[in-house]
């Protein structure tokens, strides 16, 4: 056809609107802080001396249901920006370079050195699926998480869930299992993390464009295109 | 009616068509117990023991006694399946025969293959002169799972070498009520742990009717007998949880009334077996208690006589009361850190350090990468 492809949003300016941005370091946060605590629960690795008043399992516990808690509420709001509002036009229009495979390959190419990274949407294929899969782990820890909550809590909010999460419990193939695919979603985020941060480093330095402050501000740059632009300019 | 006088007249119409049934045996139980030296007075001590572990209020005492005597009107059929016969010992190995025993034996002898004498063709006729004779009155106890590979050749019993199977499915037609003892005809117990070569499984799995489970290896005397008993004092099933078992004694985690929840809580933990910790009765958690993910009354009832049980022995919970426990739950002395992943001598820790190692390896190699390319490109875009 020897057309070039339009690209509808190539290199977008405006990124993540307030509420994303918020949502994205409170994710952040929290899910550090429940992994630490996390591990703990696991495996409690302080101990006090001498007395039992001081109920130091207890607080850890008391803190990753905190934090928990923070995680679904944020999870459900993340998810409600996602599908209806306009801000989030970019991440949604994403889901047609998922169903191309000539994006997949260019975004494939583009880590291995080899072309830029051309895309329809806010993310790559691969990027996309990838931060999908991690909404899907917060869905996962949250479901576990609360299924976990009720038998420790049968009152209030625990009460009014005890039912419907012991069917999920049943279905899961009893507490165990849920307490160990609680743990398994733990190691997602934790292989997740150190990855994510590289290629946002890695790509704002090949690729020219902002770094984890498009996260603060909301907005990219490019580097590149207004290099371009000035060469044409001339 | 409010909902605490329909119970009482439920259980009371209950006992009136029972005590119109004909007694099985020619002696009464009282009489029974009374030769055996149990006083009107004990026997009235344990009715309300019984009462109140099934959450009845007390006023319900009499009505219980009056269905406990009339336990000879309801004929028990016990089956044998893949199974060790602890869920029996359990039952019938007290200090002294305890007025659950005693009934139990008592009633219980229409067949129960480890307590009756008879042998061989004998007791296969037994069986099914009790089946016929009884149809659609008996209450069917099942211990052990039921192997159903190679349609069930894994477990042939008595001179006519019938499989587990067919008995099962036999007995179950004609029963007014079936509870599975036990984790084995309960949920499959060990002979269904992975790979489960045997194929065996829960009752539940192989009829069509409702089951009642009582799991646990073995489940106490006072789970069995308050089972039975309720069945005798309503003539129905009881509050069930989503694994058919009954809520009075399942409807709690081992962890929830633990003794040792304190220390818990205070993340107070016996580090190894003998230390101070475990001389001070500290939380086995870190020696693998799998109490927080099992549902049983052991931290209130206890096993013989209330004497003691695993964890107030100084030993974890092993979960033996929850489905696939042997598979979900092992290793039984590590918490979950020591998972093992597929039966392979890997944990869940070890594999995600070593994804969490492969992960920042590849990053290293891929950042290297970048700065050497990023120097071709340079020398390109230059010449």
């Amino acid at each position: 056809m020897g057309q070039e492809e339009k690209y509808t949003s190539d290199h977008p300016d405006f990124v993540y609107s307030v509420g994303n941005r918020i949502l994205h370091w409170t994710r952040a946060l929290v899910i550090t802080g429940l992994i630490i605590t996390g591990f703990y629960i696991a495996n409690p690795f302080l101990t006090p001396e001498g007395s039992s008043d001081k109920l130091v399992y207890g607080q850890w516990t008391q803190w990753h249901l905190i934090l928990g808690f923070i995680l679904i509420a944020s999870g459900i709001l993340r998810i409600y920006l996602f599908f209806f509002t306009k801000d989030s036009e970019g991440e949604r229009r994403s889901l047609k370079d998922v169903l191309s495979i000539k994006s997949w390959i260019t975004q494939l190419k583009s880590y291995f050195f080899i072309g830029e990274l051309r895309k329809k949407g806010l993310y790559g294929p691969l990027q996309f699926i990838t931060y999908s899969a991690i909404m899907i782990l917060v869905i996962l820890a949250s479901v576990t998480g609360l299924i976990l909550y009720v038998h420790m809590y049968h009152q209030g909010l625990g009460g009014w869930l005890y039912d419907s999460m012991r069917v999920v419990e049943v279905w899961m193939g009893g507490l165990a299992t849920v307490r160990y695919i609680h743990h398994i979603v733990m190691w997602g985020y934790l292989i997740f993390i150190p990855v994510h941060i590289y290629l946002v480093i890695w790509s704002a330095i090949r690729f020219k464009h902002g770094a984890m402050d498009v996260m603060f501000t909301g907005y990219d740059y490019h580097l590149k295109k207004e290099q371009e632009k000035k060469e044409d300019d001339r | 009616m409010n909902s605490f006088d329909a119970l009482y007249a439920k259980a009371k119409d209950r006992v009136r068509s029972l005590s119109e049934l004909p007694s099985v045996k020619e002696e009464s139980v009282e009489q029974m117990l009374e030769a055996r030296g149990i006083e009107r007075r004990d026997f009235m001590k344990w009715a309300a023991g019984i009462t109140a572990m099934l959450a009845l209020p007390s006023q319900f005492t009499p009505l219980f006694a009056e269905a406990a005597k009339l336990a000879d009107r309801v004929p028990l059929v016990w089956l044998h399946m893949a199974e060790c016969t602890g869920c029996s010992e359990s039952l019938i190995r007290s200090d002294a025969p305890t007025i659950d025993s005693l009934i139990f034996d008592y009633i219980s002898l229409d067949y129960h293959e480890t307590l009756m004498a008879a042998a061989g063709w004998q007791a296969e006729e037994n069986l099914e002169h009790a089946l016929k004779k009884y149809a659609g009155r008996y209450i069917l106890l099942v211990e052990g799972g039921v192997p159903t590979a190679m349609n069930g050749q894994y477990l042939t019993l008595g001179p006519q070498g019938r499989t587990g199977l067919t008995v099962v499915t036999e007995a179950a037609k004609g029963a007014a009520a079936i509870f599975s003892i036990g984790t084995c005809s309960s949920f499959g117990g060990i002979q269904a742990a992975a790979p489960n070569p045997t194929g065996a499984k829960g009752v539940d799995k192989v009829i069509s009717q409702p089951v009642i489970n009582v799991p646990g290896c073995p489940p106490s005397a006072a789970n069995i007998v308050g089972t039975l008993m309720h069945y005798l004092l309503f003539g129905t099933l009881p509050a069930l949880d989503r694994y058919h078992r009954p809520k009075w004694a399942y409807g709690n985690r081992i962890h929830d009334l633990c003794e040792r929840r304190g220390h818990f809580d205070a993340g107070e933990f016996v580090e190894s077996f003998g230390d101070e910790g475990a001389k001070d009765g500290w939380c086995l958690y870190k020696q693998g208690c799998k109490g927080p993910y099992t549902f049983n009354n052991c931290s209130t009832e206890r096993f013989n006589q209330h004497v003691n049980w695993p964890i107030g022995a100084g030993h974890g919970c092993m979960g033996c009361s929850e489905p696939d426990f042997w598979d979900t739950m092992g290793p039984l002395e590590q918490p979950i850190k020591s998972h093992l992943v597929m039966g392979l001598n890997a944990t869940v820790d070890k594999v995600g350090a070593a994804l969490l190692t492969a992960t920042v390896v590849g990053i290293g190699a891929h950042a290297v990468a970048s700065i050497f390319m990023s120097k071709k490109e340079k020398e390109e875009n230059k010449s």
